[in-house]
């Protein structure tokens, strides 16, 4: 049985760079423990810059449409997408488009950083601002741990920054008060960093991995060492640092035990990794990812699709983003995003295919993931948090009620009308953190007596 | 016999009554007796019974081995002890804690009754019980149930955070301020012999030493943004968080640094020397020290081992690695290793010294003159630290951020930032550009800054001063731009002779164009301003775009449209505004940081004040006082009612249970209600919202109790009277000395410690109130310089 599955799976091949998708030892794993609730759940957050306009993800026959007061929902297999989504429409059925959710409580502008997923106001034109919390994707993180608990991936830095390459810190993804989780910038490195312990891309990745294991294990002996001369009231501070070393052996050790199982999945290693166009570096980074979710060496990846500085010069595009969002450029600002929405989709659409090709369970990968693609800027170049689109593709692991659904929520301010806190708090319940309220409360909303802090019910399965 | 199940899963301690009621009715007639002495034997068998089914039914619940507790020893001693000193109080419902003893339970160890004991065990600990009004117990007594409860703790794999959370800043008032003060205590101060993790402003100022990779680092060494003083030798860990950055910038820094390397670049394995001398250098730069033999001889093994199988440049990126992730440049270490002196203590070394003198002033590793001293011997004794701290306080021209800082950390305005405020409610706070409460802060910098400099009378001031400084974005622009047109023929000539030029630096109120950013909140672009011409017709240029206008009165005196209503948290109208130099603005109704916009806010909610907030921060920080962590079981949202004040909202906390606590905090809480949460000055309330709209005079009356001081003690009609009434206090002021202690010890005083607080005290008032008398005093003090090992704590 699973020779079979193994070699069905070999001869999977999909896309380019010839996937080869055999995330073998996890399905043995899973098999053998015959117990579905293994089953990591997994997210992938993608995050683009300038904002989603509402109607810009609406299908045209949904456009204007809303109950007033009240949640209004139709299913998706009903009505045709707006064709820069066509991408996405076979995958219907996995798909759903949350609307009308407001984050009047982050900041608006071309950026609400750490807001976006924190729900909290924060950062200014150029600054990313105060940590006050884990953003909600390293909540989710914390919750379905693997050896790399968040994989973070970026296109560029900060919103407004030409910056790339090495590791970023985008202010977007915080594991704590204070604490920002840093960004893949440079494809080739987190190839390495990823598939290292098991593929050599470059020159000598594999060499590298066992040798950061002889320095690992040297730290370890030298601590040790010299805690002994340190009054024993203070071993406790050493012993931290010891442990520190001792749980990255252990994930060295660990990735060393997953070899076969990280080869299988790790792609294809080519100079798409080492590219300077920005379409094709997006592409390496959906790949990645996507490679890491299947290998089972993470469970949660935040990709910074790209930023108000980046330019889509391969689509044809002359506008850097900012540009387009202040309306310059030959042609109109809703042409370029078209353009643009058409290309998010595919990469959106290649990898959801790549996980759906993968049996899991009674199913397959894409049905215990959840691809969420969102802006940090909510509704437009400048945004207004008035309304935060959420598009999302995969099953979730059948935890909410919706793929295969449109949602539009009141406009703020109207009865029934709820907030982006309300939504991450949904998230976090429906996977396992219980709070009662995540984020900053809308104090407008409160005071004008819509008290909305609490998950929206209706999604719960 | 037993309680019900759902009694019994409830471990969560400080019952309330109703969930032992079950439980209490079939224990009537015991416990009407009180654990009194004649009924002991009775206690006994009745709790061995209740106990023993309670066992049972913990191991029905578990299928795992049960978990053995100490029974005979709560027999013996705890239950007697609980009965002779506790069971008045608390052996049954209705006291005025309603903490109940009476049924607590002996199987601690399997998880039952953990709060109420972890209470038991703090309330001991803390001396806050029994009541001083009570039979005292010996100490042996108390030492053997705490013990006990300690070990019954940690089987149940629950050990108390008691002794971690004692050595936190909050925690520091429970050392008796009286004692400390009385010079009745005799003890040699020390510190214990300690590692302190590198604090990130070093971090920071050192990053350059690990070459040219260093600007993409980050941070490691975080500390949290949390309230009060942050940075504490005994809570911060290296711990996992830290070494993924640090190996990350480790990685980062050598991969640049093997690129410029001879042994990297070639095939052949390099000499012993030349393999030493790099690693030497490298040690040098990032440990600040020469390596030891042993420690070169481990290196260069790590070397030759990796070489084989990875290449000299492999191989020497990971030594290059190993060496930045030394032990030392994460946590200094201050163990004293000077000879031992009769009372088992032992003086810093003179490298020891300089580090721990650089790092409590200047957030840098020693300056040339501290490591010459060091080296030539002279930096041996009270004396050499003295005399090398003061120099440093003398030199303007060197950097010493740790001391505001502490005054940030303190009074906390820093946090203004964090409560947001929203913009229709406020009359004009604007949000887009700019975080209005984050430049309040700037403004209370420099309210701190000039008292400072004036260097007399500091507590007092910063108590009652009345000199604010506004909005110093504008006062900087205008003053530049003021500047230029009195000067605009000679500057448009290219003269600009030295004493113009300090001039300039005299109206801005700066030593230097190195305090511009540290006095000044600019944009990002004027933050390079260097007082050259250009830059100022820069400014001038900005100015006169900006403001759109030609009125010379209105580019010399106010602000951009953006920030017109800044101001109007210290009470000014629009026609009072003026943002040219000199300030400051003297404003009635105000005395001191208390009454500064940026601690207001900082000390309120998102849309109320918070007299709790602001009367606890009074109570801990100027009175000593001890306010416990709120109890779990409390609800502590206040009801809402747009016919009522807050005050009267407040009256909630007045029940007889949380009145004990509340009665520290709500009665100074209350004073400050005349500024509202954006820090106003106001004489009537609107306690009524949207539809509902109402307004009522404000109460701020209000009396101050238990401070231990006559003076202090009774009514006051608001804030002001009571700050000035504080500011003239003995108490207050050494409770303000206690936690700049704190703060440049990096740990909590203990009383070991008196000597050095009565001299820092004595040092401040000779000298009419210097905070760097003060300083002085305390960093030449047996506590600065003095470190013993002392046995690791309970824990």
């Amino acid at each position: 049985m699973n020779l079979t599955r193994r070699d069905t799976l070999r001869n999977l091949s999909l896309g380019a760079g010839a996937f080869l998708l055999t995330p073998f030892l996890r399905q043995i794993e899973i098999q053998a423990a015959g117990n579905p609730s293994s089953i990591p759940n997994r997210f992938v957050f993608v995050v683009k810059s300038s904002g989603i306009i509402p109607d810009g993800i609406t299908p045209d026959a949904l456009k204007g449409k809303d109950s007033s007061g009240s949640l209004f929902s139709q299913n998706l297999k009903d009505v045709a997408l707006p064709s820069p989504m066509r991408a996405l429409e076979p995958l219907k059925d996995q798909l759903s488009i949350v609307q009308g959710l407001s984050g009047k409580m982050c900041r608006g502008g071309h950026s609400s950083w750490f807001g976006m997923m924190g729900v909290y106001m924060t950062g200014g034109e150029f600054d990313a601002g105060a940590i006050i919390r884990a953003t909600a994707d390293a909540e989710l993180a914390k919750l379905n741990p693997a050896p790399f608990n968040h994989l973070g991936l970026a296109i560029k830095g900060k919103a407004l920054s030409s910056d790339y390459g090495g590791t970023m810190y985008p202010g977007i993804t915080a594991v704590g008060p204070g604490q920002e989780l840093p960004f893949h910038g440079s494809p080739d490195i987190a190839y390495e960093q990823l598939f290292g312990s098991a593929v050599s891309s470059s020159s000598g990745s594999e060499k590298r991995f066992k040798m950061q294991g002889n320095l690992l294990d040297f730290m370890v002996d030298d601590i040790k060492k010299v805690t002994n001369a340190i009054p024993s009231s203070e071993h406790g501070k050493m012993n931290a640092y010891l442990h520190a070393f001792e749980e990255l052996q252990v994930r060295h050790s660990k990735l060393s035990s997953m070899k076969e199982q990280v080869a299988e999945s790790a792609p294809g290693y080519s100079d798409k990794f080492t590219s300077i166009v920005e379409e094709v570096r997006q592409e390496a980074h959906f790949d990645l990812a996507t490679a890491a979710l299947i290998a089972g060496l993470t469970n949660v990846v935040t990709i910074r699709l790209d930023n108000v500085d980046m330019t889509y010069k391969r689509l044809g595009i002359d506008q850097h983003n900012h540009g387009i969002g202040h309306n310059e450029g030959t042609k109109s600002q809703s042409e370029y995003r078209d353009i643009i929405q058409q290309h998010h989709s595919e990469l959106l659409a290649t990898m959801a295919n790549k996980l759906r090709a993968v049996p899991e369970g009674d199913g397959n990968m894409l049905d215990n993931t959840m691809i969420i693609f969102l802006s940090d800027s909510s509704d437009n170049h400048h945004g207004s948090g008035m309304e935060w689109p959420y598009l999302i593709v995969g099953g979730g692991g059948g935890k909410l009620k919706l793929p295969g659904r449109y949602l539009r929520y009141p406009k703020y301010g109207e009865t029934g009308c709820r907030t982006i806190g309300d939504w991450w708090t949904t998230l976090l319940n429906a996977y396992g953190n219980p709070i009662k309220y995540y984020g900053n409360e809308d104090l407008v909303l409160k005071q004008n007596g819509c008290s909305h802090a609490g998950p929206l019910e209706e999604l719960f399965v | 016999m037993c309680p019900d199940r759902k009694t019994n899963a409830k471990t969560r301690g400080l019952h309330k009554n109703s969930d032992l009621e079950s439980h209490l009715a079939s224990l009537t007639a015991f416990f009407t007796a009180k654990w009194n002495g004649s009924v002991l034997r009775a206690a006994m068998v009745c709790t061995a019974s209740l106990c023993s089914s309670n066992l049972l039914l913990a191991q029905a619940d578990k299928t795992t081995t049960p978990i053995l507790a100490d029974k005979k020893t709560f027999d013996e001693t705890v239950a007697p002890f609980l009965n002779k000193y506790c069971a008045d109080c608390h052996g049954q419902s209705g006291n005025e804690s309603d903490v109940v003893l009476s049924s607590i339970r002996f199987d601690l160890a399997a998880g039952h009754d953990m709060e109420l004991w972890k209470t038991v065990l703090r309330e001991l600990h803390v001396e806050e019980m029994p009541p001083t009004t009570s039979q005292q117990p010996e100490s042996y007594e108390k030492d053997a149930v705490m013990l006990w409860i300690n070990a019954e703790l940690k089987k149940s794999g629950n050990e108390s955070d008691l002794y971690s959370k004692l050595e936190s800043p909050s925690f520091g008032n429970y050392v008796n301020h009286e004692k400390l003060f009385s010079g009745e205590i005799t003890l040699e101060p020390f510190s214990p012999a300690r590692l302190w993790r590198t604090s990130p402003e070093v971090f920071q100022n050192g990053k350059s030493s690990y070459g040219k990779a260093a600007k993409d680092f980050r941070q490691p060494f975080p500390l949290e943004d949390k309230v009060g003083i942050k940075d504490y030798a005994n809570l911060l860990f290296a711990d996992s968080a830290v070494v993924s950055v640090l190996l990350s910038n480790a990685a980062c820094a050598a991969d640049e640094l093997i690129k410029h390397s001879p042994i990297a670049s070639s095939d052949t394995s390099p000499s012993e020397d030349t393999l030493a001398s790099t690693i030497r250098e490298h040690f040098r730069k990032v440990v600040y020290r020469e390596p030891l033999k042993e420690e070169l001889g481990n290196y260069s093994e790590l070397f030759r081992n990796s070489a084989n199988t990875g290449g000299n440049a492999e191989a020497l990126r990971l030594v290059l690695m190993a060496v930045m992730l030394h032990h030392e440049s994460v946590y200094r270490i201050e163990v004293g290793l000077g000879d031992e002196d009769p009372h088992g203590r032992r003086m810093l070394s003179s490298t020891e010294m300089a580090f721990a003198i650089a790092f409590a002033l200047t957030d840098r590793r020693p300056d040339a003159e501290l490591l010459q001293a060091a080296q030539a011997g002279e930096l041996n004794s009270r004396n050499d630290a003295q005399r090398q701290i003061a120099r440093i306080l003398q030199d303007d021209a060197i950097d010493k951020p740790r001391i505001l800082r502490f005054f940030q950390e303190f009074f906390g305005y820093t946090q203004a930032h964090k409560v947001f405020k929203d913009q229709d409610r406020s009359g004009g706070f604007a949000y887009y550009g700019e975080n209005y409460p984050a430049m309040y802060e700037k403004d209370a910098d420099f309210f701190v800054m000039n008292i400072l400099e004036k260097d007399t009378d500091v507590f007092g001031q910063l108590l009652t001063s009345d000199e604010y400084f506004i909005f110093n974005r504008a006062t900087f622009r205008n003053t530049v731009y003021d500047f230029y047109k009195s000067n605009q023929e000679q500057l448009d000539a290219g003269q600009f002779p030295e004493a113009k030029q300090r001039e300039l630096l005299q109206r801005l109120n700066l030593k230097g164009w190195h305090e511009l950013n540290v006095k000044y909140n600019l944009h990002n672009f004027n933050k390079g301003f260097n007082g050259s011409i250009a830059a100022i017709k820069q400014i001038v240029h900005e100015q006169t775009t900006w403001m759109d206008t030609k009125d010379e009165d209105k580019l010399r005196h106010r602000m951009q449209a953006l920030y017109t209503k800044y101001p109007m948290v210290y009470d000014l109208t629009d026609d009072e505004q003026d943002f040219l130099l000199p300030q400051p603005y003297r404003r009635p109704n105000r005395a001191g940081m208390l009454t500064h916009p940026a601690w207001l806010i900082a000390h309120s909610l998102n849309d109320s004040t918070d007299p709790i907030r602001r009367g606890k921060w009074v109570r801990e920080r100027l009175l000593g006082g001890v306010i416990p962590d709120i109890p779990i079981t409390v609800d502590a949202s206040i009801p809402e009612d747009p016919t009522k004040t807050l005050r009267e909202r407040l009256l909630k906390t007045e029940k007889a249970e949380c009145w004990r606590c509340h009665k520290k905090m709500n009665p100074i809480g209350y004073a400050f209600e005349i500024y509202d949460d954006f820090g106003r000055y106001r004489i009537e309330e609107s306690p009524g919202k949207g539809d509902t709209p109402s307004t009522k005079p404000i109460d701020a009356k209000s009396n101050l109790e238990g401070t231990g001081e006559n003076t202090l003690d009774g009514d006051f009609k608001d804030a002001l009277e009571l700050i000035h009434r504080l500011a003239e206090s003995d108490k207050v002021r050494q409770c303000m000395i206690r936690h700049v202690f704190r703060y440049f010890m990096g740990r909590n005083e203990m009383l070991s410690d008196s000597k050095t607080l009565i001299s820092a005290d004595r040092a401040y008032l000779e000298s009419g109130g210097s905070f760097n008398a003060l300083l002085i005093s305390l960093l030449s003090s047996d506590s600065f310089l003095y470190r013993k090992t002392i046995k690791p704590t309970t824990k």
